[in-house]
C-alpha cells in the first residue's frame, strides 16, 4: 500500500511536484502518466527516499518515507529506464549479488535466488559473463533481476522501457506482469499511453507537478469516451494552452 | 552507518578496481616505468655534459702571432685545436665548440706586464658550446696562474704571498649525531615529498572519478541509493577504496624512486640513514595527506555531473599539491619558522624534509599531525555533506 499525502517538492523557485496525493492499494498497478518534466521522476524519487519532500509525506507499507527511509527501502524495488546502471566490469551475477547483499539478503539465499531469476529472465547463458559487452536489452534484464532480487513488496518503475527496442521492452512488460501475478504493489511511470493501457488498471496523470486526473482506465473511458491518448492530450494540452 | 554495508561497497569497488586495466596502467605501471626512465634519461644528460667537459674540446684559435699562450693552448690535453676554413661557420654548425680570439698585442702586453686580452666566442644557442666556453676560460686561467707565478718568482717573491688565506669546507656533525650526507640529499629532499604527495592525487584520481561522477553518468547511483545501505555506508566504502588507490599510487612511486636510485644513482642518490621510526613518521604524514586528498577528490567527483567535468575539477589538484613543494624548495629546514607548520600540505612537505635531514622536532610533528587530522575530519565531513545534498546528487 502506498499513500502519498499532499507532497510538494521545491527545487529553489521551481515546484517539481505540487501538493500531489494518491493511493495505490496492495497488488494494484498504477500508471503514472505525464510529459517529460511533469514531476513523475521527482515523485518516484521521493517514494524511493532519494529526495525529501518539502511539504507533505508519503507512506509505503505503513512506513513513512521521511521518518524511516531505511525501512521504506526494505519494502521497495526500483527500476529506472534509459541507461540501466549496470557495472560493466562485473558479471551479471556479481551485479545482482551486490544489490542482494546491500539489501541484507541472507548469504545462503542469494545464489539460489540469482539462479532462479537468471532462469525466468533467460540469462543463464551470460549470467557469469562481464556486463561490459552486453546489449542494452541484456543489461536491462540484469537491472530487472537486480531490482527484484530481494523480493520487495512494492515496485517503482520509472520509464523502464525508455531507449529499449521492441523485444527488450516486451521483456520489461513481461516482468511487470510477473510482479503483478506475485501480488506486488506497482507504480509504473511512463509517457507511453500504449504501455500504460497494456499494463495498468488505474492511471494518475500528472502535469506541471499537479495531478490532473486519477481514475481507473474503465472509468476514464466512460467519462471521456475517448482513447487514453486523446484523454491525455486533452487534459495536458488544454492546460498547456492556458 | 553499518560496517557490513561499508565492507560490501568496499569489496565491490575493489573487485571493479582490480579489473580496471586503465587504472592499473595509470596508477601502477606508468610510475614504475616512468620515474626510473625519467631519472635514467636525466643521468644520460648529465653524463653527456660530463663528457663534454672531460673530453678534449674542439676549438679554433684566431691570432696573428704565435704567442706563448697559443703554444700552451695547443699542448693542453683538454683542448683539441682545429683549423677550419671558416671558424665562425664551424662554430654555428657545431663542428667546433668555441673560438679563442687572441688580441694582436697579446704577447707584447704580457711582456710589458699589462693586461693581455683573450676573447672566447661561443654559440649562445648551443649548450655544449656554452659549457665549453667556461672550460676554455678555466684553461686560460691556468695560463694566467702560470704567468703570475713566473713573474713573482722573477721578482724573488714567494707566489704564496698572493694567497693569504686557504679556505676548506667541512660539515659540522654534533657529538652523538650521525652524518646525514645532507648536501647530496638536496635532490631527494625535493623529489621524495613531491612524489609522495603527487601520487596521493594521481593514484586516487581515476578511482575517485569513477566512484563519484562515474556512478552518476552510468546511472547506477539511483539504484544504489534505493538499497538498504545508508548514504554514509556507501560513501565510506567509496572513500576507503580511493584511499587505498592513493596509497597504492604512493607505494608505487616509492618503488619507482627506489629503482631510479639504482639505475641513476648519480642523479638520485638514495643513501639514506633513516630509522624505522623516521620512516614510520613519513608514512603517517603521507597517509594523512592521502586521507585529505581522497575526501576532496570524492567530493569534487560527486559534485561533477560527468566524467569529463570531474576530470576538469580534479586535474588541477596535481599542480596544487606540487606547488608547496616548490615554495619550500630552498627553505632552510634548520631555521624554518614554526608558523609554517600550520599551513596544510606545506607542513607535511617540511616535516618530511626535516626527517630526511635527521631533524626531529616534536613541536613540528605535533602541529603537522594535529592540523592534518583536523583537515582529514573536515574533508570527510565535507564529502558527507556533498553526498547528502539532493541538489548535488541529482544535479543535471
Amino acid at each position: 500500500m502506498i499513500e502519498v499525502n499532499k507532497i510538494t517538492k521545491n527545487f529553489k523557485e521551481i515546484k517539481a511536484v505540487d501538493k500531489i496525493s494518491f493511493k495505490v492499494s496492495n497488488g494494484e498497478i498504477v500508471g503514472l502518466l505525464g510529459e517529460n518534466g511533469a514531476g513523475k521522476t521527482t515523485a518516484l524519487r521521493i517514494l524511493a527516499t532519494m529526495l525529501k519532500p518539502t511539504v507533505g509525506n508519503a507512506v509505503v507499507n505503513g512506513k513513512d518515507v521521511v521518518k524511516s527511509p531505511q525501512n521504506v527501502r526494505k519494502e521497495i524495488g526500483v527500476l529506472f529506464g534509459g541507461e540501466s546502471g549496470i557495472y560493466d566490469r562485473l558479471t551479471a551475477r556479481e551485479n545482482i549479488r551486490y544489490f542482494a547483499e546491500l539489501n541484507d539478503m541472507p548469504k545462503e539465499k542469494i545464489n539460489p535466488r540469482i539462479n532462479y531469476l537468471s532462469k525466468i529472465f533467460n540469462m543463464e547463458e551470460y549470467i557469469d559473463r562481464k556486463a561490459g559487452k552486453f546489449s542494452k536489452g541484456m543489461k536491462q534484464k540484469v537491472a530487472l533481476a537486480r531490482s527484484i532480487v530481494n523480493d520487495p513488496d512494492v515496485m517503482l518503475f520509472d520509464e523502464p522501457t525508455s531507449g529499449l527496442d521492441v523485444t527488450a521492452a516486451r521483456e520489461v512488460h513481461g516482468f511487470v506482469k510477473i510482479c503483478k501475478e506475485e501480488g506486488k504493489t506497482i507504480i509504473f511511470s511512463s509517457h507511453s499511453m500504449q504501455e500504460v493501457e497494456k499494463l495498468c488498471e488505474r492511471v494518475v496523470i500528472i502535469h506541471k507537478g499537479k495531478i490532473v486526473e486519477d481514475a481507473k482506465l474503465t472509468e476514464l473511458r466512460d467519462k471521456y469516451d475517448k482513447s487514453l491518448e486523446d484523454i491525455f492530450v486533452g487534459l495536458v494540452g488544454d492546460r498547456n494552452e492556458i | 552507518m553499518k560496517f557490513n554495508h561499508v565492507w560490501i561497497v568496499f569489496k565491490k569497488e575493489l573487485l571493479d578496481l582490480r579489473r580496471d586495466k586503465k587504472t592499473w596502467i595509470a596508477s601502477v605501471l606508468i610510475p614504475i616505468l616512468m620515474i626510473p626512465l625519467m631519472f635514467f634519461l636525466m643521468g644520460i644528460g648529465i653524463g653527456r655534459m660530463d663528457e663534454v667537459i672531460e673530453k678534449a674540446t674542439p676549438v679554433a684559435i684566431e691570432t696573428n702571432e704565435e704567442a706563448d699562450v697559443v703554444k700552451f693552448l695547443r699542448e693542453h690535453p683538454g683542448l683539441k685545436i682545429v683549423e677550419p676554413e671558416n671558424a665562425r661557420e664551424s662554430l654555428i654548425e657545431g663542428e667546433i665548440r668555441a673560438i679563442i680570439v687572441i688580441s694582436d698585442s697579446f704577447q707584447e702586453d704580457i711582456e710589458n706586464q699589462v693586461t693581455a686580452n683573450i676573447k672566447v666566442l661561443f654559440d649562445e644557442v648551443s649548450n655544449d658550446s656554452s659549457v665549453s666556453a667556461g672550460k676554455v676560460r678555466s684553461i686560460v686561467g691556468e695560463y694566467s696562474e702560470k704567468v703570475r707565478f713566473k713573474r713573482l718568482t722573477a721578482l724573488g717573491i714567494n707566489p704564496e704571498i698572493l694567497q693569504p688565506t686557504l679556505v676548506t669546507r667541512e660539515a659540522y656533525i654534533p657529538e652523538g649525531a650521525e652524518e646525514q650526507g645532507a648536501e647530496s640529499m638536496f635532490m631527494l629532499s625535493f623529489m621524495l615529498p613531491m612524489f609522495l604527495l603527487m601520487y596521493t592525487v594521481t593514484g586516487g584520481m581515476p578511482v575517485a572519478i569513477d566512484l563519484g561522477s562515474g556512478e552518476k553518468e552510468r546511472m547506477s547511483l539511483e539504484p544504489l541509493l534505493s538499497t538498504n545501505a545508508n548514504r554514509l555506508s556507501i560513501l565510506t566504502g567509496k572513500y576507503l577504496t580511493i584511499l587505498l588507490a592513493a596509497t597504492i599510487g604512493v607505494v608505487t612511486s616509492l618503488f619507482g624512486l627506489t629503482i631510479a636510485g639504482k639505475v641513476a644513482n648519480e642523479v638520485m642518490p638514495l643513501e639514506m640513514n633513516l630509522s624505522l621510526s623516521q620512516i614510520g613518521l613519513i608514512i603517517v604524514v603521507t597517509l594523512l595527506v592521502a586521507m585529505i586528498v581522497s575526501a576532496i577528490m570524492l567530493s569534487l567527483s560527486i559534485f561533477a555531473r560527468s566524467y569529463k567535468e570531474a576530470g576538469t575539477y580534479l586535474s588541477p589538484l596535481v599542480i596544487i599539491i606540487m606547488l608547496p613543494n616548490y615554495i619550500v624548495m630552498f627553505t632552510d629546514v634548520r631555521t624554518i619558522s614554526t608558523e609554517w607548520f600550520f599551513v596544510p600540505v606545506l607542513n607535511s612537505i617540511l616535516l618530511i624534509k626535516e626527517i630526511l635531514f635527521g631533524i626531529i622536532n616534536p613541536l613540528h610533528i605535533f602541529i603537522t599531525v594535529a592540523v592534518s587530522v583536523l583537515l582529514v575530519v573536515a574533508s570527510i565531513f565535507g564529502a558527507k555533506y556533498v553526498f547528502n545534498k539532493e541538489s548535488i546528487i541529482f544535479r543535471s
